[in-house]
């Protein structure tokens, strides 16, 4: 067969890690990246919708969605009116399936076999909806087993309960699937409606890596979109929330089955922007600062380990977008009295004395090795692509940002973001079986 | 399907007796180095995990945890690897490494691969020592830190679930036993135990030396002449034999927990004479191996019981394992549905489509592994270990040529055994 060269115009991403990725965007407004990699057998694509459970208006009249539905969207998408779409996939050799975060919803297929029948489809079912009652009553079930799963899960219960206590009024203090209560609410109109409000072209992003011929991939993408409009849509501005910025209470406490207690030490982020390039470095910075603070090379983690307070499960990190952004630092304790008061000397006395400069140095090798060996999974690559689209930023860029962060900005950060009236303890005690 | 060289791994055997499995190519950015101990599931698992904690976290040369972490960091955040897990009825002590090819690194460091090994081999042999002893204070602390992490097993509900199920499935039986041991036997540790354990480890069981990535021949051989010592190493052993089938009543076991969710797992023997073909893991794919599966058809699509359902294999122990989170008053209905599954399938057999669904799925797994150096050595390792082919080409092969009556005949092979249910309290 004979093919037309795609007329979609890719052009190269720059990079410093000698990878191809290619960037494009239809007319009706979706945007496509495409890493091609000769010599692999897999293919991985993900199509993104910018639309999680965070997301609880939309559209130009601020339509209320409820709880949990991006979730609900996401399981509801895979049975149409031919049945299970991931039959479908497995028919063409492919696997598929389909997570919900904060703000984003992802659907992914894979293949060894050849990339574009998985590509088609992977198109097609997300943009064609097929939603009856007698459907979504049975999903319902599912899904309430899906949170009862999630409910027992001791790392998920501290951290959204940490959240709950943290944000007042921000929908990142709810489960990401919505409660069994809140999904009873959704039925067949308000999916409709909703998917109507956030599942268009300009609010997607499809993204590609694997062995793929560049063309033919461009070829199905346009062939496809030639059917699609997003009208007057443009790609969905999460709205500002009135959320105060101290928390919204001090400490929560649950209990649990487990063999230990587990401590949560969360940081509200109080110095919010509604700039995705200023965020980016708000994140980039504070997660260096938090590597520097209790990353394994730092001494707060040598001597809380020497001490038995803290063992492997220990770990710090930071998530943020435009809206919302927190710290998480914790693990498992014999002693969470104990740990919470080492936690925060280490944060006071960070800020009288100052960071570690020898371990910033050290910075730049160790974020160039972890991007590198990111490029070595097809699934980390096509992820990076689709949020650093959504966010407008330069997929793996952050190396760029690192090298031109300086230790005096880290200081800044520290006493911004590091503030007693943002911080929550979150506690989970062993119940007794 | 993409075309790909056959089994690109050059197989070299050192005059120490290691094997080592090399895949020499470029396609990667990085480098996997596995060294893998192969030893008995003995009185001594515990002490052999305890190394793997204690010899991972210093050296005689940078005897500090954090001096240590950073000094992977300056290595482009190499990480050093340890863990001890159980493949078949043996458990694997391994040690290794992942960090970037060195084409990727600075000028003055090309020669990271050697670094690296070099600094695993300081781990393995060369801790840090006070009068020829473990240090107490590091003993210690590793020793609490292992029995917290076995107690700690039983917080994730579906894995201590599984375990109780394989308990009362397989008792008696490597299979029933966790590669850490138990919480008191890693009590019981002693440091002269431990460094007994340590001196045989590092020169005396056979090791399986997988690497993936640019490296010589001559620089897998270097790498394994220095962490091999000058001990001899024992023959591999042969391939695992399945725990004989033991005519008894079903097992039924059930216990209580303040959870949300019930935990509801089924345990079934395959007759071992079948097991060895490629139709077990084809049956369990098709029986319960995701989404176009039978179970997951009629226990979650149809309805609506669990969000997860799900049939493995266990071609090792001649076993298929089925588990549902599900609500305890559902639990005896999810039963009985997955039972009569398994009578459906073997009186009604399977359509040729179905099993192509399933057939297909087995190869896409196995061609992804090409694509995963950390997936295509584990696999590589598990089908050593088993007797079974370890290139992906003839495994691929095999699984082409299973017939609809080989599954269906796997199926009939496929008796239950054993029950449990972890019934949630919580409304």
């Amino acid at each position: 067969m004979t093919r037309s060269p795609t007329r979609l115009a890719f052009t190269p991403i720059e990079n410093r890690f000698g990878e191809t990725l290619l960037a494009a965007t239809t007319p009706s407004g979706l945007e496509v990246r495409l890493n091609p990699r000769p010599g692999w057998v897999k293919t991985f694509a993900a199509f993104g919708a910018n639309v999680g459970s965070v997301d609880r208006v939309g559209g130009p009249g601020g339509d209320p969605v409820p709880e949990g539905l991006a979730h609900f969207l996401e399981h509801k998408l895979f049975e149409d009116e031919e049945g299970d779409v991931s039959d479908r996939f497995a028919l063409i050799g492919a696997s598929t399936n389909a997570m919900t975060g904060f703000s984003g919803t992802t659907y992914i297929a894979s293949t060894s076999d050849a990339p574009e029948p998985i590509v088609e489809l992977l198109l097609d079912f997300v943009q064609r909806p097929y939603f009856t009652q007698e459907l979504v009553e049975k999903e319902q079930g599912i899904i309430a087993q899906e949170i009862r799963m999630y409910d027992d899960d001791p790392d998920w219960r501290l951290f959204f309960g940490v959240l709950g206590e943290m944000y007042e009024r921000h929908p990142v203090r709810d489960n990401i699937a919505g409660s069994v209560e809140s999904i009873r609410a959704i039925d067949a109109n308000v999916l409709q409606h909703c998917y109507d409000l956030f599942y268009h072209p300009r609010n997607m992003c499809l993204a590609v890596s694997g062995p793929i011929d560049v063309d033919a991939i461009g070829e199905i993408v346009e062939r496809d979109q030639a059917k699609r409009d997003s009208g007057e849509r443009r790609r969905h501005v999460r709205p500002t929330v009135d959320e105060p910025k101290a928390r919204r209470g001090e400490r929560f406490a649950t209990s649990l089955p487990v063999a230990r207690p587990r401590l949560l030490f969360g940081i509200k982020e109080t110095g919010l922007t509604a700039d995705e390039h200023t965020t980016a470095r708000q994140k980039i910075e504070t997660r260096l600062l938090m590597s520097l603070l209790f990353g394994r090379s730092s001494k707060a983690f040598e001597e809380l380990y020497a001490d038995g307070l803290v063992d492997e499960s220990f770990g710090a990190s930071y998530s943020a977008e435009v809206g919302f952004g927190f710290t998480t630092i914790g693990g498992d304790t014999d002693d969470p009295v104990a740990l919470e008061e080492r936690l925060r000397d280490v944060l006071i006395k960070a800020r009288h004395e100052g960071l570690d400069a020898e371990a910033f140095a050290r910075i730049r090798n160790k974020v160039y090795g972890q991007m590198l060996r990111a490029f070595d999974s097809p699934e980390s690559v096509a992820y990076e692509l689709i949020s650093a689209t959504f966010r407008d930023q330069k997929p793996f860029g952050g190396l760029e940002l690192v090298e031109s962060v300086t230790l005096d900005d880290l200081h800044v950060r520290l006493g911004e973001h590091v503030r007693e009236d943002a911080i929550v303890v979150g506690l989970l005690e062993p119940q007794s079986t | 399907m993409t075309d790909v060289a056959a089994d690109p791994f050059e197989t070299i055997t050192t005059p120490e007796g290691v094997e080592i499995h090399l895949a020499r190519t470029a396609k990667y950015k990085t480098v996997l180095f596995q060294w893998n101990v192969e030893a008995p599931m003995d009185d001594d698992v515990s002490a052999r995990a305890l190394l793997s904690d204690l010899l991972s976290r210093a050296t005689r040369r940078t005897p500090g945890m954090a001096e240590m972490a950073a000094r992977c960091e300056e290595m482009y955040a190499t990480e050093i690897v340890s863990n001890a897990y159980r493949l078949g009825d043996r458990q694997v002590v391994s040690f290794g490494f992942e960090a970037i090819a060195d084409r990727f690194a600075d000028e003055g460091r090309r020669a990271l691969f050697a670094e690296c090994a070099g600094l695993l081999d300081e781990h393995v042999s060369d801790p840090p020592l006070v009068d020829g002893a473990f240090r107490p204070d590091h003993f210690e602390q590793e020793r609490t830190n292992l029995v917290r992490a076995i107690e700690g097993l039983d917080d994730d509900k579906s894995a201590y679930a599984f375990r109780q199920l394989m308990a009362a499935h397989l008792p008696g039986t490597p299979w029933a036993r966790h590669a850490w041991g138990t919480a008191d036997e890693a009590r019981a540790l002693t440091e002269p135990d431990v460094r007994r354990v340590w001196q045989d480890l590092r020169t005396k069981p056979p090791v399986r030396l997988f690497i993936v990535g640019e490296v010589t021949p001559d620089q897998a051989v270097e790498a394994a002449r220095q962490l091999s010592g000058e001990g001899q190493r024992a023959p591999l052993c042969g391939a695992v034999q399945p725990p004989p089938i033991v005519a008894r009543e079903v097992v039924v076991k059930r216990e209580k927990q303040p959870l949300s969710q019930s935990k509801l797992g089924l345990a079934f023997r395959i007759d071992p004479s079948v097991i060895g073909s490629a139709a077990a893991p084809l049956f369990s794919m098709a029986f319960g191996g995701g989404s176009h599966s039978r179970l997951f058809k009629t226990v979650r699509e149809e309805h609506s019981l669990a969000y997860s359902v799900h049939a493995g294999v266990l071609v090792d122990a001649s076993s298929l394992v089925v588990q549902a989170g599900v609500d305890a008053q559902n639990a005896s209905k999810a039963r009985d549905l997955v039972v009569g599954e398994l009578e459906r399938f073997v009186n009604d057999g399977i359509g040729a489509e179905e099993l192509d669904l399933s057939r297909r799925a087995q190869v896409r797994r196995l061609e992804a592994l090409r694509d995963s150096p950390n997936g295509w050595c584990h696999f590589r390792h598990a089908a050593l270990v088993n007797g079974r082919p370890h290139d992906l080409d003839e495994a691929a092969e095999r699984v082409a040529s299973v017939t609809i009556d080989d599954v269906v005949a796997i199926a009939a092979a496929t008796k239950l055994d054993a029950e449990y249910l972890l019934e949630g309290t919580t409304p």
